[in-house]
């Protein structure tokens, strides 16, 4: 009786123990692939940004417009 | 004197017995519980050994379950003392059954252990009880060797109770040979160890006995010595029935030694001495031995005398032993007598009492077999009982065991399906974070590529188109004045295909502009009006032009990129047809916000015209279509010779 219910209770235990790390690596992988989106992200709107703001100082009528396009090498159109 | 040897012998294996013999348990239930509860340590091993040597002496069948459980229990917890402990009580159980080659087997192998372990006092346990078995097989020398080195261990151990048992031991075998020299010499040290240590219990009975070897051996004054010794601690400890027992032997000795008045002194001695704490049996007896010494001696009178006593008590007390024997004894006195006549009455009174005994003795042994029985079957119904409790409570147990398994089952198996559900809302929702990431990113490239080609399609159309338009200009121009004599007709033509190319550069830059942001504020569009306005005036000297607008209205307001663009054209579209076809000498254009949309309005004192008669030309037509695509409204009101007035009206909502 004792033995079953140590067993049961190790066995428990176990795998409580697996599924908490595996449960952690999960997390873990995720919030790495997260982290390389989310700085994708803010790459591509760092991107949209600068070139705006290049655009938004732009005056038409004073500036030729090749002077407010700003070479965005990494876009691959 | 065979007669003296018989209780000895029985004393002195009495003494001898408990070496080989296991002590029983008060509480054999109590034992067996613990047992049942105990943890599987030391203890436990020694547990089994005890209640497996109960069993050696109340239920033999029993005891090898219990060694044999406790040898094993010592093997797993390599408990060395529990091994021997439990095999030398596996070799006493083969002993008992009289199997001595699988009690040697035991013994032989619990030796190899306290001779491993250097167990001292078990070495001298194990060879004591190998050596019984070498008696038992009557190898007595061999046994003797054993006893030796036994009484080496005792002595190494410096036990001193060990030491008397391995001498008492010994003096035994030696009588087993008939030495009986030597028999008492080791005897008498036993007896003398037990004196010096205070053990009294047996030392009356041990000196009783060498006196009754001594006197066999027709050693009487050595037999009175210990006779003597035996009286003194029968005196020393108040054993009064002994001491008159001692008395009654030492009479006998000096009878033996022809010393009758001596004999008769002590024989008087232990005589009144047993009427004082009425021990009948032994008076009668001590008369009835007198009655024979005196009868030996041919001292007939006294002989008589002593036996009629004898008989006298022991039918009294109906001690019909001391009965039988004094008539036996009488009949030999009748016999000596010449007295036939008596003889034969003796005789027949012997035999009647002898029927009395053995009727009695049968009687008994019925009894005692009937008792027996009982107890054996009692012993077998309590044994039943216990085993039928033991398949219950194994029932029971294997129940409790299914249940709990069960349940411990269930239990792992609910936490695994629980810890997989989680698992997997787990991996849901980092799926779901991530797909919502990567649709992010997605649209957010798109926007950034788009973005991109606007950007490109921007370049090209300024680079390409604007510069082949200037080139158009240039070109015009170059014509213009490279031939100064063409037809004023053609030269109005070749300025107004200029015009018009320079008209389509700023609308293209206008355009570009557009489509480059992707909202325009109200600040930006009120900058690009204001400026069309200045153009205007320089284009138009004649015409006066005023630009109103709200102060309330919010200038961070945004429009899409489209949106603006389109009211910017329909502004321009306005003004143009104010200056081109209306001949309009002030043009008017407001901005204005209400609660529900923005007001743009161009108005005209031109010479208007009627929308009846007048169909709407090309530029009307344009800007009802921009200000469909953006879902605003557009109005036009005039009157001939009474302007123009131009409104658009854009939601806030759109």
């Amino acid at each position: 009786m004792g033995l079953i219910i140590i067993i049961t209770i190790v066995l428990c235990i176990g795998l409580w123990i697996v599924f908490r790390k595996a449960n952690h690596r999960i997390v873990e992988y995720a919030s790495l692939e997260h982290k390389e989106l989310k700085q994708q992200i803010a790459t591509q709107n760092a991107q949209i940004t600068t070139r705006q703001i290049h655009l938004d100082r732009y005056h038409f009528l004073r500036y030729n417009l090749q002077e407010a396009l700003q070479p965005q090498p990494e876009i691959k159109i | 004197m065979p007669k003296f040897i018989f209780p000895a012998l029985m004393v002195l294996l009495c003494g001898w017995l408990p070496l080989l013999a296991q002590e029983t348990l008060p509480n054999i239930d109590s034992a067996l519980a613990v047992l049942k509860s105990a943890p599987k340590d030391t203890a436990q091993a020694i547990r089994y050994q005890k209640i497996g040597g109960h069993y050696n002496v109340t239920q033999l069948d029993s005891a090898p379950a219990f060694f044999r459980k406790g040898w094993r229990l010592s093997q797993e917890l390599k408990y060395r003392k529990g091994e021997w402990i439990n095999l030398n009580g596996l070799g006493n159980y083969h002993e008992r059954k009289t199997q001595y080659d699988s009690a040697m087997y035991y013994y032989n192998k619990a030796l190899k252990i306290v001779e491993e372990t250097q167990s001292t006092k078990g070495f001298a346990i194990v060879l004591n009880n190998v050596a019984t078995i070498h008696i038992r097989r009557g190898a007595y020398e061999t046994a003797l060797q054993f006893m030796f080195d036994a009484l080496k261990a005792e002595e190494a151990l410096n036990n001193r109770n060990g030491i008397a048992q391995a001498y008492n031991n010994i003096g035994v075998v030696y009588y087993y040979t008939q030495d009986f020299d030597k028999t008492t010499f080791y005897l008498t040290k036993a007896l003398e160890i037990q004196e010096e240590l205070g053990t009294y219990d047996g030392l009356i009975n041990g000196y009783n006995n060498i006196g009754a070897i001594y006197i066999y051996q027709e050693k009487y004054e050595e037999a009175i010595k210990a006779y003597q010794k035996g009286l003194d601690f029968a005196k020393k400890i108040g054993d009064r029935k002994m001491e008159a027992t001692q008395l009654s032997n030492m009479a006998l000795a000096f009878s033996n030694k022809k010393d009758f008045t001596e004999a008769e002194r002590i024989f008087n001695e232990a005589v009144s001495l047993r009427k004082e704490i009425k021990d009948y049996n032994g008076w009668a007896y001590s008369y009835q031995a007198f009655g024979q010494m005196y009868l030996e001696q041919k001292n007939f009178p006294k002989a008589k005398y002593y036996l009629d006593e004898a008989l006298k008590i022991a039918r009294e007390k109906g001690i019909k032993l001391v009965e039988k024997e004094s008539l036996a004894v009488l009949v030999e006195y009748a016999e000596a007598q010449k007295d036939y006549q008596n003889a034969n009455a003796y005789l027949y009174e012997y035999l009647a009492v002898k029927d009395s005994i053995l009727n009695e003795e049968k009687t008994k042994a019925i009894t005692e077999m009937e008792t027996k029985y009982e107890t054996e079957k009692k012993e077998r119904d309590l044994a039943e009982t216990r085993a039928s409790l033991a398949e219950k409570d194994l029932e029971v147990k294997q129940k409790n065991i299914l249940m709990y398994g069960g349940f411990g089952l269930a239990l792992v198996l609910g936490l695994l399906g629980y810890l997989f559900y989680n698992q997997q809302k787990l991996k849901n929702r980092q799926l779901q974070k991530e797909g919502e990431l990567k649709t992010a990113l997605t649209r957010i490239e798109t926007q950034n590529k788009l973005q991109e080609q606007r950007l490109r399609i921007s370049r090209d159309l300024h680079d390409n188109i604007g510069s082949q338009l200037t080139f158009i200009i240039s070109s015009l121009d170059n014509v213009k004045y490279g031939f100064p004599d063409l037809q004023e007709k053609l030269s109005e033509k070749l300025s107004g295909i200029s015009n018009f190319t320079t008209q389509t550069i700023y609308e293209l830059r206008d355009t570009i502009w557009a489509m480059n942001k992707n909202d325009i504020t109200f600040e930006d569009l009120q900058a690009r009006i204001t400026n069309f306005i200045n153009q205007a005036k320089i284009a138009a000297s004649t015409t006066q032009f005023e630009f109103h607008i709200d102060h309330s209205l919010d200038h961070e307001q945004k429009f899409t990129s489209i949106q603006g663009m389109n009211m910017y054209r329909i502004i321009q579209e306005a003004v143009n047809n104010a200056i081109k076809y209306a001949s309009a000498s002030k043009v008017q254009v407001s901005v204005e916000e209400t609660d529900e949309y923005f007001q743009i309005s161009i108005l005209d004192d031109g010479k208007g015209f009627d929308r009846e008669s007048v169909p709407l030309g090309n530029g009307l037509n344009n800007m009802a279509k921009r200000a469909r695509d953006i879902g605003a409204e557009l109005s036009v009101a005039s009157e001939k010779g009474k302007g123009t007035t131009l409104n658009l009206r854009i939601p806030k909502n759109t």
